[in-house]
């Protein structure tokens, strides 16, 4: 309960309160990915993040990973769609 | 900048490629290896890896069955191996950049602008006195502080301005105009004839002439005299007003002419050079030689100064010490002969050209048995009026002594 309503207070971010991942999107050429667990699969036209408590998938033409470390993964090119599936 | 130190790091780019690539991926992703420029191939993934980090994958690459295969190397650890060999030139090359950083950081040249009254070689004193000289320190330089200085110590120089462009000083200074002071009095007291002559012309400025046209005169007589009477209405003189001596006067004069050819002369028969260098650096200078002849010799002395405006100054100058062995030379009598009109004709050509009228020329040209002699005399119509020294008798044509 505790957690609860710290998490719902605005004195710590979401992402840090809630353990949520964070995308930053910059149009549709560039996307930035933080708190993830890792990459379940990687092609050029659809790359599938695995989150906490969901998957990531990002559908797009000539997609590239700019970088790829524990903190984050920087994905570029043209960016189609990016969707959230429940497990 | 990223890429930047991507390269002193050094890294690797290589073909992933097996059954799981991606849970090779994020096996290394847990042990903090990271990826770079990551790229879907068709018989893979392309992507960089620092070589720190490449150097722990192995264990992962064995779990996953996952094959790596280094397609390029890159960074300052591969372009030192790939010029193992080449040591010296690299360590010239790092050599170049220590020297260029030591010059450009230092002061090596003085450059003055604006100044006229005061020399480059007195500002250079100046500053060396002021513990500036070539060779140092720019920062050591402080340009207000010594623009203060300089005005303090020149008052003359209403206007200072110091710079440094690269390696060079620059000063740019404005020199105050000097007051003006008392012209001198430049007056000539008497003008006096030089030779001996008949007064053919004669235009009086200033003074009284004391001689007149046609007159013969001879060399110190007095042509002009400074002073002036100041007569009343009766004609008698009131006083000699000094005015001073200015004229053109223009008179016939006799100038001799005499040039002897001898054809037995003696010249030098030089023999082959030996050169002698001097390199100077400043006040100092270091030589070298090699056969220098002892006696009868002619030195032809060359100096190179390649930068002028640099100090201390460098310059190459070189000697040539030539011996010479005095021989009897003779010349034909009809050579002499031509020498000897040559020479005539340019001494008329001479007269000529200084606006001097040659009215007759006196001059034969003689043929003897072993020289050749032109002798005589030009009549010429020259100016003779030069001013004297001496005072001239107010009232007369006399010259005194000054008190």
């Amino acid at each position: 309960m505790l957690k609860k309503m710290i998490s719902n207070s605005d004195a710590l971010p979401k992402d840090i309160s809630r353990d949520v991942s964070v995308a930053l999107i910059n149009g549709s050429e560039q996307i930035k990915v933080q708190n993830f667990n890792g990459i379940l699969k990687y092609g050029s036209d659809e790359i599938v993040l695995r989150l906490k408590k969901q998957r990531m998938f990002i559908r797009g033409r000539t997609l590239d990973i700019k970088y790829y470390n524990s903190d984050e993964v920087c994905i570029c090119g043209n960016i189609d769609s990016v969707a959230y599936v429940g497990e | 900048m990223e890429r930047w130190i991507r390269f002193f790091r050094s890294y690797v780019i290589c073909q992933i490629s097996g059954p799981d690539v991606e849970r090779f991926l994020n096996m290394c992703r847990h042990r903090d290896i990271t990826f770079f420029d990551m790229c879907r191939e068709a018989d893979g993934i392309r992507a960089g890896i620092l070589v720190e980090d490449f150097k722990r994958i192995k264990p992962m690459a064995v779990k996953t069955r996952t094959k790596i295969h280094i397609k390029r190397r890159r960074g300052v650890r591969f372009l030192l191996h790939r010029y193992r060999r080449r040591r010296g030139f690299v360590l010239g090359f790092l050599l170049f950049i220590v020297i260029l950083s030591f010059l450009t950081s230092h002061i090596w040249a003085f450059e003055f602008e604006g100044n006229s009254r005061y020399t480059d070689e007195k500002l250079v004193k100046y500053l060396v006195t002021q513990r500036i000289r070539p060779g140092v320190r720019v920062s050591a330089i402080s340009g207000s502080e010594l623009e203060e200085n300089i005005r303090l110590t020149f008052p003359d120089i209403s206007w200072v301005s110091v710079q440094t462009k690269g390696s060079v000083l620059m000063i740019h200074l404005e020199e105050m105009i000097p007051p003006r002071t008392e012209q001198e009095d430049t007056r000539v007291p008497a003008l006096v004839a030089a030779c001996d002559g008949e007064i053919v012309a004669m235009v009086t400025r200033s003074g009284t002439p004391v001689t007149t046209l046609g007159q013969t005169v001879a060399a110190g007589d007095m042509l002009i005299n400074g002073y002036e009477s100041i007569k009343d209405d009766n004609g008698e003189v009131l006083q000699e007003k000094y005015v001073g001596a200015d004229g053109d006067i223009y008179a016939k004069v006799q100038e001799d002419y005499e040039k002897i050819y001898p054809a037995a002369t003696e010249v030098k028969q030089y023999g082959p050079s030996h050169p002698k260098y001097t390199l100077r650096l400043g006040d100092h200078g270091l030589s070298m030689a090699f056969g220098l002849p002892e006696e009868n010799y002619d030195v032809f002395t060359e100096i190179l100064t390649p930068w002028p405006d640099l100090f201390p100054r460098i310059s190459l100058q070189k000697d040539f010490y030539r011996a010479f062995e005095t021989v009897p030379s003779f010349t034909s009598l009809a050579q002499l002969k031509a020498q000897a009109q040559a020479d005539l004709q340019a001494t008329l050509e001479n007269y000529d050209a200084s606006g001097i009228q040659v009215l007759a020329n006196h001059v034969a040209i003689e043929t003897g048995t072993d020289s050749v002699k032109a002798s005589g005399y030009f009549t010429v119509i020259r100016s003779i009026g030069q001013p004297s020294v001496l005072q001239p008798d107010p009232t007369g044509s006399a010259l005194t002594a000054d008190e």
